[in-house]
C-alpha cells in the first residue's frame, strides 16, 4: 500500500501509524511535525501546536529552560540527553503531569537542523512499578507479622523481666517506708531503677511496634550500629529463651558507620537472620542428643554478629550473622534464597527470598557461606552513605 | 567470687541472667534483712558453692548456659539438699511439673507478688534448716556409736531393747559387774546420763 503512495504521504501515514509520540522541532525550538500520537498524549491538535515553541508541552523548569538547553547544545556541541534518551515529566494542554521516556535525535540534513523527540508514555508502566512495590511492602509486612508471631513468646519474657524488677523494688520500698526504716538514698536509687526499667519494657514495646507498622519503603540514613544493636535486644529473648548467647563484633569506627536503608526492613532482614541461626543451633543441639552427644550442658552456645567494611567495595556495609547450627546442605546451597524453598518442616520458604528481596532492593547483597566445623554465617552488605563515610 | 559462709546464718541464693531481676530480689532482700547472694548464671553459682551453707537457692529456669531444670539434677548428684525455688517468666505448667517432678521446692511465675516469694522462701529456709538438724544430729549419733567397742554395741542394742543388765550378763556369757561397767562406758560415749536420754536419743535416729 505504501508503494502506491508519494513519497511524503508515505512519510505522513509512518508518523501516524507510530504508537509514540515524535515531535520535530528546527534549532529555535518551534514545533514543525507533531504525529497523531503525540496529539493525543498532550491533548492540542496538530493545528494549535506546528509553529509553537516545544517548551509550552514540559512544566517548570525545563519550560523556561528549554531555550538555554538548545543554545548551550549548538554552542558546546556537549549532549546532555541528545542521543542519550531519559526518564522525565511531560505537561498535558489541561496542566497535568505525565511520565515520559523521551529519547531525542539531532537532524543535520543538507543544512536544514532540528531535533526530533521520541516520546513515549510511562504512566501505565509506573503504575505497574508502583502495584509491584506495594505488593512487596505488603509481603514484607505480612512476613514481619509472622516472624513476631514466632517471636511472641520472648518478646513477652522481655517485657516480663523489666516488670517483674519494677514490682519487686516497688514491693521492697513499700516494706521499708512500713518498717519506718529507710535511708533516702537507697529509696531513691530504687526508683530510679524503677523508672529505668519502665524505660526499658517501653523501648521493647516501641521496638514491637516500630516492625508491626505497615508502611511504603523509606531509604534514609541510618545509624548501623544503633540499628544492630536495636535488633539483638528484640532477638535476646528469643535466644535466652533457647539459652543461646548473642555476642556482637562491630568494627571500630568513629562515628558509627552510616548506611543508607530503609530501616525497619533492614531491621526484619538483620532478625530474620538470627532467628534462623538460633533454630539451627537448637536443631544442632537436637540432632546431636539423638546422636547420644552430650555436650556437658555447661556453656552457653553462641550467635555471633559481626559488622566489617568490605575491603573490596569500600562503598557497603557487610554484616555477617554466624551460628554454630546445622548449616546448609551444599547441594540444596543454591537454592536456599528461593521462594518457597525449606528446609524447616513449617518453613513456607520466604523468609529467605524476602530477605534477599529487600537487600537488593537497597542495591546490597546477601550471600551464604558455610561456618568452621559447622553452621552457617549469613552476609548482608548494605550502601553506607557516602557523604558520611570516614575511615 | 561470691562465697556463701558456712556458718548457720541462712542465705538467699539468687540465680538470673537478668541484671535488673538479680538487683531488685537483692534489694527485696535486704529489706527484709536476709543475707543474698546473687549470681548471673547457675554455673557460676556451682563454683562458689560451699556444701555447707544454709537457705534456699531463687533461681531462673531458662537461662543461657545451665538451665534452672539442670541445675536440680547437678544439685542432686552432688548430695547438695539445697531448696530449690524456680522462677520463670513463660508461665508454663508442663515446665512447673517438671520442676515440682526434679524435686524443686516451688515454683513461682514472674512477675510475684513479694509476700508469696518471701514466704516461699521462709519455709524452704525452715525446712533446710530442719534437715540440716536431723542430719546434724544424725551425724553426731553415728559418731557417738562408732566410737563404741563391738561388747559396748552388744550392750547398747540389748539395753534399747530393753533388757535388764542380768539378762544382758546371760546373754554375752559375762559377769554382770563386767556388763555394768561396758555399760557405763557406753553411756559416757554416747554422751547421756539417764536411759531416757538414751532412748531419746535412739528414737531420734529412728525418725
Amino acid at each position: 500500500m505504501i508503494k502506491t503512495l508519494s513519497e511524503s504521504a508515505a512519510f505522513n501515514v509512518l508518523l501516524d501509524a507510530a504508537v509514540d509520540g515524535i515531535i520535530v522541532i528546527g534549532t529555535d525550538g518551534a514545533i514543525a511535525i507533531i504525529n497523531h500520537a503525540a496529539e493525543k498524549l498532550f491533548g492540542y491538535s496538530r493545528a494549535e501546536l506546528l509553529g509553537n515553541n516545544v517548551s509550552c508541552l514540559m512544566p517548570s523548569p525545563d519550560r523556561e529552560m528549554h531555550d538555554n538547553y538548545l543554545q548551550n547544545y549548538l554552542n558546546t556541541g556537549e549532549p546532555k540527553i541528545i542521543g542519550i534518551g531519559r526518564k522525565t515529566v511531560a505537561m498535558r494542554k489541561d496542566g497535568s503531569l505525565f511520565p515520559m521516556y523521551l529519547s531525542v535525535g539531532h537532524i543535520a540534513d543538507s543544512g536544514k537542523s532540528g531535533f526530533v523527540g521520541i516520546i513515549r508514555d510511562l504512566t501505565e508502566h509506573e503504575h505497574a512499578e508502583d502495584e509491584i512495590r506495594q505488593l512487596r511492602d505488603r509481603l514484607n509486612h505480612v512476613a514481619r507479622i509472622s516472624m513476631l508471631g514466632e517471636m511472641a513468646t520472648g518478646i513477652a519474657h522481655e517485657i516480663n523481666q523489666p516488670l517483674t524488677a519494677i514490682a519487686t523494688y516497688a514491693q521492697a520500698s513499700q516494706r521499708i517506708l512500713k518498717s519506718g526504716g529507710g535511708d533516702v538514698d537507697e529509696l531513691l536509687q530504687a526508683l530510679e531503677k524503677i523508672d529505668e526499667q519502665a524505660q526499658r519494657a517501653s523501648s521493647v514495646i516501641t521496638g514491637v511496634r516500630k516492625l508491626a507498622r505497615q508502611g511504603a519503603a523509606d531509604y534514609q540514613s541510618q545509624d548501623a550500629y544503633a540499628l544492630i544493636h536495636d535488633v539483638v535486644a528484640l532477638a535476646k529473648s528469643y535466644a535466652h529463651e533457647n539459652r543461646l548467647e548473642i555476642d556482637v563484633e562491630l568494627l571500630a569506627v568513629d562515628p558509627a558507620p552510616v548506611v543508607r536503608v530503609d530501616l525497619i526492613q533492614t531491621q526484619q532482614v538483620l532478625l530474620n537472620l538470627i532467628n534462623n541461626a538460633i533454630e539451627s543451633m537448637q536443631e544442632f543441639e537436637r540432632q546431636q542428643r539423638e546422636q547420644g552427644v552430650v555436650d556437658g550442658d555447661s556453656k552457653a552456645a553462641r550467635v555471633k554478629v559481626t559488622a566489617n567494611i568490605n575491603t573490596e567495595q569500600q562503598a557497603f556495609l557487610a554484616i555477617s550473622v554466624c551460628d554454630q547450627g546445622v548449616g546448609v546442605k551444599p547441594e540444596l546451597q543454591d537454592q536456599i534464597f528461593d521462594a518457597f524453598f525449606s528446609t524447616k518442616p513449617q518453613g513456607i520458604g520466604m523468609g529467605l527470598s524476602i530477605c534477599q528481596s529487600i537487600i537488593e532492593a537497597q542495591g546490597g547483597e546477601i550471600s551464604y557461606a558455610p561456618n568452621q566445623e559447622h553452621g552457617s554465617i549469613f552476609t548482608i552488605t548494605l550502601p553506607l552513605a557516602l557523604d558520611r563515610v570516614k575511615l | 567470687m561470691n562465697r556463701p559462709s558456712s556458718n548457720h546464718q541462712p542465705c538467699v541464693m539468687i540465680i538470673d541472667d537478668d541484671p535488673s531481676v538479680r538487683d531488685a530480689l537483692l534489694f527485696l532482700m535486704k529489706s527484709i534483712q536476709l543475707d543474698a547472694l546473687a549470681y548471673a548464671s547457675a554455673n557460676e553459682f556451682l563454683e562458689s558453692l560451699n556444701p555447707d551453707v544454709a537457705g534456699c537457692i531463687v533461681s531462673d529456669i531458662r537461662m543461657p548456659g545451665m538451665s534452672g531444670l539442670t541445675l536440680q539434677d547437678e544439685l542432686l548428684a552432688r548430695g547438695n539438699n539445697l531448696p530449690l525455688i524456680l522462677i520463670t517468666g513463660h508461665g508454663d505448667i508442663a515446665m512447673a511439673v517438671k520442676a515440682i517432678k526434679k524435686g524443686a521446692f516451688d515454683f513461682l511465675t514472674k512477675p510475684f507478688r513479694d509476700q508469696d516469694l518471701l514466704d516461699t522462701i521462709d519455709k524452704a529456709i525452715a525446712e533446710h534448716q530442719s534437715t540440716m538438724i536431723a542430719m546434724d544430729q544424725q551425724a553426731q549419733l553415728d559418731k557417738r556409736l562408732a566410737s563404741l567397742t563391738k561388747r559396748e554395741r552388744q550392750v547398747f542394742d540389748l539395753v534399747v531393747a530393753g533388757k535388764a543388765n542380768k539378762t544382758i550378763a546371760q546373754e554375752l556369757s559375762l559377769s554382770t559387774r563386767t556388763v555394768e561397767v561396758h555399760r557405763r562406758h557406753m553411756m559416757e560415749k554416747m554422751d547421756v546420763r539417764t536411759m531416757a536420754e538414751l532412748l531419746a536419743l535412739f528414737a531420734g535416729q529412728q525418725s
